[in-house]
């Protein structure tokens, strides 16, 4: 039982070397009645004393000679207390007898810091027995007891059958009833201080359970965010950047970011109101409901209604949460965006400073049911950079409880010119640190960045969407790719791809204009085709079985499967008026 | 793209050179349509084929399948491009490549 939990075996050892202290005391209290006898203070014979005394202190000196070897000699150890303990008790006894009677009980007492019912019964039994036998012995060896006998002094006492008798039933028996009357307190005490160490580990099991769920689920949340950078790398187009730091409890803030479709990168960052596992899982529906949303096709202000409405459903918990939507069409640079109760973002042109945006602020999101949200449209031209955080910046505080603020904030922002996102995310979070100190933050740190970057001109040509223009198309392509040194097998692929894509123009569009344009960025080529024919989308086909046999073989879908199979990345959008196919493929 | 016809009793090899896309393929249906009567073994020499697009595996196909009845059909000299193009649809299960 005691070897089951180490919490007991930890206490266990623990109540060995108490017990030795205990033992010494008692020692020490032994040393100095031996000293004040041999100076006549004390009056009990000498000859008692020095044959008791060495004895009596060696008994109680044994477990501290042994205490080294504890770990060698296991749970014995407890036991060779106790007997030493009785055995030193008992020989004084023998000795004074009317001096040791509060001294039966301490065996008892010590074997309480065990917490085991077991060893204190068997110290009680030992105690009783020593006990019984010590006082009978001192009838005839001890000092005497004024009480057992009438002479003071043994040597002088005939032990008749009748002092006998009455030692034996007046004072040994009702000294033992004493002894284990109080024995039984010990061993209540022993047993409940047990049961509340079992339930106390019980207790610390279940909240160590609960922290590594707690801490499982942080983590969770954490990876929620998207948190690879460089987040898009085959999009040269624009630069992305984003990070929490999380306050000490799981909270509420969060960012997001994604492609709605080749041409539109959609941007998050709100604020739930509240901490803890209620902040973090209303954090959670909010995201989702938010992507969901958006990638329904909606516009930032009619997503944000859409998202309101849904949360407002159920929450009963009267949270609410602060967002800030942006939707950034990556061609024309154009950000349509709304604000659901958030901070103001701040937005550098390039070559100028950060400056706030101070746009028109709808209610929280979750707040109440049918607000409206405005949208509005701003310019994000070349070198533009664009910064989103949340509250944990502008409030993060000093010692002296002095907010940060968006002055310091925007300082730090406009201290070195021109960072791309990531740097200018590392700038404001040192200055952030810097003032904050020691000072402890309460709130989650969140920023997110992103800016438009200049993209080299692609090379195109419009062609007339018919068979015949293939060749041209081909021809321009080699073109263009050769001139990057663009590897001969990757042209042929981009070839094969052409044709297939080119053909099914000019064959079924029944567009009147098309052109191809071709770039090279790093180690990646990018085309793109475009026709003003019917919308379709051709990556939407379904995959034609390629394991029939030659009968069963139709040829239909294999084309575009062939593209799909040979590129990268194919993607198709329909963008003012045209079928836009874009493939990529690097090397 | 030049196709270059030996012929020897039933037996036809056609050598294919340059591309066979959607504008030449209509080259090579023609010319299987007017000399696979009659042929028992077919050899197409893809060894100066630079690649083929779906539209070259159309023909392969209607190719293939005629040859079921009639014979046999055997591809040569195929590169990687090609080979690559013909495992991505599953034609090497169709063709027999050499």
């Amino acid at each position: 039982m005691e070897r089951e939990n180490p919490i007991f075996a930890e206490n266990e050892r623990e109540a060995n070397r108490y017990s030795c202290r205990c033992l010494q005391v008692m020692a020490l209290i032994a040393v100095l009645a031996w000293l004040l006898n041999l100076v006549d203070v004390f009056i009990v014979p000498t000859v008692v004393m020095n044959a008791a005394m060495p004895i009596c202190i060696a008994a109680f000196l044994l477990p501290t000679l042994l205490l080294p070897r504890m770990d060698r000699l296991g749970g014995g150890f407890k036991y060779l207390i106790m007997g030493c303990c009785i055995l030193g008790i008992t020989v004084l006894s023998v000795a004074i007898p009317k001096h040791t009677v509060l001294a039966w009980i301490a065996p008892v007492l010590l074997s309480c810091h065990y917490y085991s019912r077991k060893l204190t019964a068997s110290a009680l039994v030992a105690s009783v027995v020593c006990l019984c036998a010590a006082g009978i012995a001192s009838l005839y060896v001890g000092e005497g007891d004024p009480n057992l006998i009438e002479a003071f002094h043994m040597e002088e006492a005939v032990i008749t059958p009748e002092i006998f008798r009455e030692a034996v039933l007046f004072f040994l028996l009702p000294r033992s009833a004493i002894l284990v009357g109080m024995a039984f307190v010990c061993i209540t005490v022993a047993k409940r201080t047990r049961n509340l160490l079992e339930k106390q580990a019980e207790d610390s099991a279940a909240r160590q359970h609960i922290e590594t769920e707690l801490s499982v689920a942080n983590q969770i949340q954490a990876d929620m965010l998207p948190s690879i950078f460089p987040a898009f790398p085959e999009r040269p187009e624009f630069d992305i950047y984003a990070g929490m730091t999380p306050a000490k409890e799981v909270g509420g803030d969060f960012y997001d970011f994604f492609l709605v479709d080749d041409d539109h990168l959609a941007t998050v960052i709100a604020d739930v109101s509240g901490k803890g596992v209620p902040a973090a899982l209303f954090m959670v529906i909010t995201k989702t409901l938010l992507k969901n949303a958006v990638q329904m096709g909606l516009s930032p202000g009619e997503a944000l209604e859409k998202v309101n409405n849904q949360l407002c459903e159920n929450n009963e918990a009267e949270m609410f949460v602060t967002v800030w939507l942006g939707i950034y069409e990556i061609s024309s640079g154009k950000l349509t965006a709304a604000n659901a109760g958030h901070e103001y973002p701040a937005i550098r042109k390039a070559g100028g400073a950060f400056e706030l945006l101070k746009d028109r602020h709808g209610f929280v999101l979750a707040g109440m049911e049918n607000t409206r949200y405005r949208e509005y449209e701003v310019e994000i031209g070349v070198g533009d950079t664009v910064f989103l955080y949340t509250d944990g910046v502008t409030e993060a505080t000093d010692g002296t409880n002095t907010l940060y603020g968006t002055d310091r904030m925007l300082a730090a922002l406009n201290r070195d010119g021109d960072l791309g996102p990531e740097a200018l995310l590392q700038q404001v979070k040192e200055d952030i640190d810097r003032f904050a100190g020691a000072a402890p933050q309460f709130d989650d740190i969140t920023m997110l960045s992103f800016q438009r970057k200049q993209t080299e001109a692609a090379k195109s040509i419009r062609v007339e969407p018919i068979l015949e223009s293939l060749p041209r198309v081909c021809e321009f392509l080699e073109e263009t790719l050769e001139e990057y040194g663009v590897p001969l097998k990757v042209v042929n692929q981009v070839d094969i791809a052409a044709d297939e894509i080119f053909s099914n123009i000019a064959r079924y569009s029944g567009a009147v204009r098309a052109s191809v344009s071709c770039k090279v960025v790093e180690n990646r080529a990018i085309i793109r085709f475009s026709d003003d024919g019917t919308p379709y989308d051709p990556t939407a086909l379904p995959e034609p079985d390629t394991t029939l046999s030659a009968e069963e073989r139709e040829i239909g879908g294999l084309g575009i499967f062939m593209v799909k199979k040979s590129m990268d990345r194919v993607s198709y959008a329909y963008l003012d008026g045209q079928n836009t196919l874009t493939i990529e493929k690097g090397w | 793209m030049n196709i270059v016809k030996t012929s020897e009793g039933t037996k036809l090899t056609l050598a294919v050179e340059g591309r066979l896309d959607t504008t030449t393929a209509p080259q090579l249906e023609a010319e299987l349509k007017s000399s696979l009567d009659g042929v028992t073994e077919l050899t197409l020499d893809f060894e100066k084929l630079e690649y083929l697009s779906s539209a070259g595996l159309r023909v392969l196909l209607a190719a293939q399948k005629v040859m079921n009845k009639q014979g046999s059909m055997v591809v040569l000299h195929v590169n990687e491009t090609i080979q690559e193009v013909f495992e991505v649809t599953g034609f090497v299960d169709i063709l027999t490549i050499q």
